[in-house]
């Protein structure tokens, strides 16, 4: 209970991102970020806590700014903490995405009725699962496979942040000219995108000692007990990001009964202002 | 048919004129330009440096006065200078769009007229898009009236349009008919110093993520006469002119994708080589860093052996061009992002994106690249496009339909092209895709090779598996059905798989007919192994080895120079 104390005060101190009066909000960072202004850092400061309240309480500042988020230390917790909170960006993102598509008509039809936009949203929310379910594991400290003690922490800094950006640029076709301008309904779309990108993998990150596209024990993990617990493990097989596990090189969309799943408990929590993580902690963001 | 020498000597003397350009305070001084991206400001000397070197005579074709009788050399010089600076070529190259509806349509007199404004220096556009409807060009807005006293009024806001500020023409799609459909459409040339005064206002430049510098803003028309010649075409014409032109278009906008990635992959290996890892070697000595050095390379190679065949096709495959533009626009972009993705994840950490590159220019790249999959159609219109044709491209596969001519011309790159002929772009492709009915015969000719000569005896096993996985996926392709508008998003993965084949096949045709009988396998292999492991079949470990021998082409490659197909397709033989 604890956990979402500290994160609704938070995100109830940052308000509605999408509010245009909201001076924390979309519009005003957007602004700050074209004027090179920097913000006042005391509203965006996270208490200090156990990791998980601390993980989330950094997801509701990353909802509305990586960079923001500060620039954590480089110990093995603090790898996933920051790598986790960029969950944040992608659940803002596939927001803004989804607002976009049912906002436009494309071709007789609304956008959001596309076949092949929905499998991108709902791959992408998948992958934020995924991500969600790895960095909950490292930051509890979880020893998932204890015959592959390493397995945790190569996901984290390897895996994950991949997987993320990964999401954010297939989104980033769908909102196609979209996500490309820095001005306009969905201009934060492209600052979440750079400002993730760089705090995945910007200078002074922690470099992965192997090869980060080395093969791990993925679906191990996955089917480890302390996963299952967490999500439904056909959602998480669904997840598109997997495929950065190894070889292959495209991602395949979600389809069948996991594709439709995903995409309407997508659809409930943007309505329902609900986070896409495992908490489903209320948002304070209005449809 | 001759060697295509003067095409070696206009590209090279283009190229050392630019690099002579980027000495400091020149005006493609990379400094400079980044300065300038950091303002969002036009490169204007930049631009004006390309106008003095004479680029804009290659955006005419020779029978108008200008210099473009093979697409490969435009292809090529936009090439260069997108491995400078993206914002420029995306700038400068506008103008071929804005005037190839004028090309296509055929009319001397208009044609003569705008050559001689292209020569002069004058910058053209193309405004398609509209703010509320994208790529949905059927769903426009403005509309053309015939005026009184003859010609045409012009009302509506065009946007999101390149150069539409700077511009002095801008070829305009507007409705003629309330019904709208396919042939409610016409093209005009608008003049703007002809429009009177009030009938037009340019809405302001729209701040961009990536070629921050460039003009992209829009032209609002407010009952703008224009003259009955600025008709391009007949009435209703519009969208037929513009899906060919697109052809041209999406087609050569490989070039601007390839100048990119050639610049990331170079700013990559430089970075790779020259920076040291914790233990103090360089991090290119590390193998897993060499092995994604290579497979970008292989990437890379794989998107311009794309890039070439289809800017070839333009001559010698013209009616294939909805399926190879299609392909090329949807794959080459795609594989270039991807490759800049790639080679970020792994050395951003290490500096790349920071104090590794004091002009910020592989963020550049990265940030400017992503527009290219983005304009001129997205990799998901052009992938729609390939899904409308599978049936007629499952058949054509199956029947075996070539045109060995047009597929041999398109495939050997020191041939001069034959001349083009637009009459010849078709909206659907009758034959089919050569290149890829064309695979059964290549793979058997590499095999037959290979018997005579041992080191193709691995590239022919991969080629074997390439052709098996091209016939299973045409047979997946004719079994999608699927109502309109309801096209289910596994055929999309269709088309990637599609592309992908394309690709390899591409690589395949060129090294059986673009380079000695004798000459080196290594990037065909490499070519053949990214393909395969990109389309999701088995690659043995030892197979993907070649990769890191790819990467030495890389890494060993003269300072300042690119790994290019070209090098090895047409060195004097």
């Amino acid at each position: 209970m604890n956990t979402l104390t500290a994160v609704e005060a938070l995100e109830q101190r940052l308000g509605d991102p999408f509010d245009p009066a909201n001076p924390h909000g979309f519009d005003a960072l957007l602004a700050a970020a074209e004027a090179h202004r920097p913000q006042d850092p005391e509203p965006w400061r996270v208490p200090s806590g156990a990791p998980e309240p601390v993980l989330h309480a950094l997801r509701a500042v990353c909802r509305r700014s990586p960079t923001l988020a500060g620039t954590p230390g480089t110990g093995a917790a603090d790898e996933a903490l920051a790598v986790g909170a960029c969950a944040g960006a992608l659940d803002s993102a596939l927001r803004i995405t989804l607002r976009h598509l049912r906002g436009r008509r494309l071709y007789g039809a609304a956008a959001a009725d596309l076949p092949v936009l929905r499998s991108v949203l709902s791959g992408a929310f998948a992958d934020l699962l995924l991500c969600d379910a790895l960095t909950t594991l490292a930051v509890r400290g979880t020893d998932a496979l204890p015959d592959r003690p390493d397995a945790t922490a190569h996901a984290v800094t390897a895996f994950v942040p991949r997987v993320l950006q990964g999401a954010l640029d297939r989104l980033s076709v769908v909102m196609g000219s979209r996500f490309y301008i820095r001005e306009g309904d969905h201009a934060s779309f492209q600052r979440l995108l750079h400002e993730t990108q760089r705090a995945l993998f910007g200078a002074g990150r922690r470099t992965p000692e192997r090869d980060p596209a080395a093969p791990f024990p993925l679906d191990a993990l996955l089917a480890a007990p302390a996963v299952t617990g967490l999500y439904d493990p056909a959602l998480l097989a669904a997840a598109p990001g997997r495929a950065l596990n190894g070889r292959a090189r495209r991602t395949p969309q979600p389809t069948g009964s996991a594709h439709e799943r995903l995409y309407a408990d997508l659809v409930d929590r943007h309505e329902a202002n609900l986070a896409l993580d495992l908490t489903r902690r209320p948002l304070p963001d209005r449809p | 048919m001759t060697v295509a020498a003067p095409t070696v000597g206009t590209v090279d003397r283009f190229t050392r004129h630019l690099h002579r350009l980027t000495g400091p305070g020149l005006a493609l001084d990379a400094g400079e330009l980044a300065a300038l991206d950091r303002a969002d400001a036009f490169p204007a000397d930049a631009c004006r440096a390309l106008d003095e070197a004479g680029l804009p005579r290659h955006y005419v074709p020779t029978e108008h006065g200008g210099a473009l009788d093979d697409f490969g050399v435009v292809m090529r010089l936009l090439r260069a200078v997108s491995r400078i600076d993206l914002t420029v070529a995306a700038a400068h190259g506008k103008t071929y769009l804005g005037a190839v509806s004028t090309w296509l349509a055929g009319a001397e007199e208009p044609a003569r007229r705008l050559a001689r404004r292209i020569t002069d220096g004058e910058v053209v556009s193309c405004a398609l898009t509209e703010r509320h409807h994208g790529s949905d060009l059927l769903a426009g807005e403005v509309v053309a009236r015939p005026a009184a006293d003859g010609g045409w009024l012009l009302d509506g806001e065009k946007w999101l349009i390149n150069n539409a500020t700077r511009a002095g023409l801008v070829t305009v799609l507007a409705r003629t008919d309330d019904a709208g459909g396919p042939r409610g459409f016409s093209l005009f040339l608008v003049d703007k110093a002809r429009l009177a005064p009030g009938t037009y206002t340019c809405p302001p430049k729209v701040p961009t993520y990536g070629i921050r510098g460039a003009d992209i803003s829009g032209i609002a028309l407010h009952g703008a006469r224009v003259p009955a010649d600025a008709l391009i075409g007949r009435p209703g014409q519009g969208v037929e002119i513009i899906v060919k032109a697109l052809h041209i278009t999406r087609t050569c906008c490989a070039a601007m994708s390839l100048g990119a990635g050639d610049h990331a992959l170079a700013l990559a290996a430089d970075f790779a080589a020259g920076h040291p890892a914790d233990d103090g070697t360089p991090l290119a000595r590390r193998p897993h860093v060499r092995r994604e050095l290579g497979e970008a390379t292989a990437g890379l190679l794989l998107a311009e052996a794309t890039g070439l065949v289809a800017v070839r096709a333009l001559h010698s495959l013209t009616g294939e061009m909805s399926v190879l533009s299609a392909v090329a626009k949807a794959y080459v972009p795609a594989q270039i992002d991807a490759l800049i993705a790639r080679l970020l994840h792994l050395l951003g950490p290490h500096g790349l994106l920071g104090p590794g590159d004091p002009h910020g220019q592989f963020a550049k790249a990265e940030r400017d690249h992503r527009i290219i999959g983005i304009f001129d159609g997205s990799s998901l219109v052009n992938r729609s496009a390939l899904i409308e044709q599978f049936p007629r491209l499952a058949r054509g596969y199956r029947k075996g339909r070539v045109d060995a001519a047009g597929l041999a011309e398109a495939t050997s790159p020191h041939i001069r092209p034959r001349p083009f002929a637009p009459a010849a772009l078709s909206l659907l492709s009758t034959t089919g895709n050569s290149l890829l009915a064309g695979l059964p015969d290549a793979v058997a000719e590499l095999r037959e090779r290979a018997r005579h000569r041992g080191d193709l005896a691995a590239p022919a096993a991969l080629a074997t598996r390439l052709l098996d996985a091209t016939g299973r996926l045409h047979e997946a392709m004719a079994a999608v059905r699927f109502p309109p508008r309801a096209v289910p998003a596994e055929a999309f993965d269709l088309a990637e798989r599609y592309e992908l084949c394309c690709a390899a096949a591409c690589a395949l045709h060129l090294w059986l007919r673009g380079g000695p009988a004798d000459g080196d396998v290594t990037w065909l292999r490499g070519c053949l192994v990214k393909a395969l492991t990109d389309l999701g079949e088995p690659v043995e470990d030892d197979e993907a080895a070649v990769l890191d021998d790819l990467a030495g082409l890389l890494l060993d490659r003269p300072s300042g120079s690119f790994v290019s197909l070209l090098d090895r397709l047409e060195s004097p033989s």
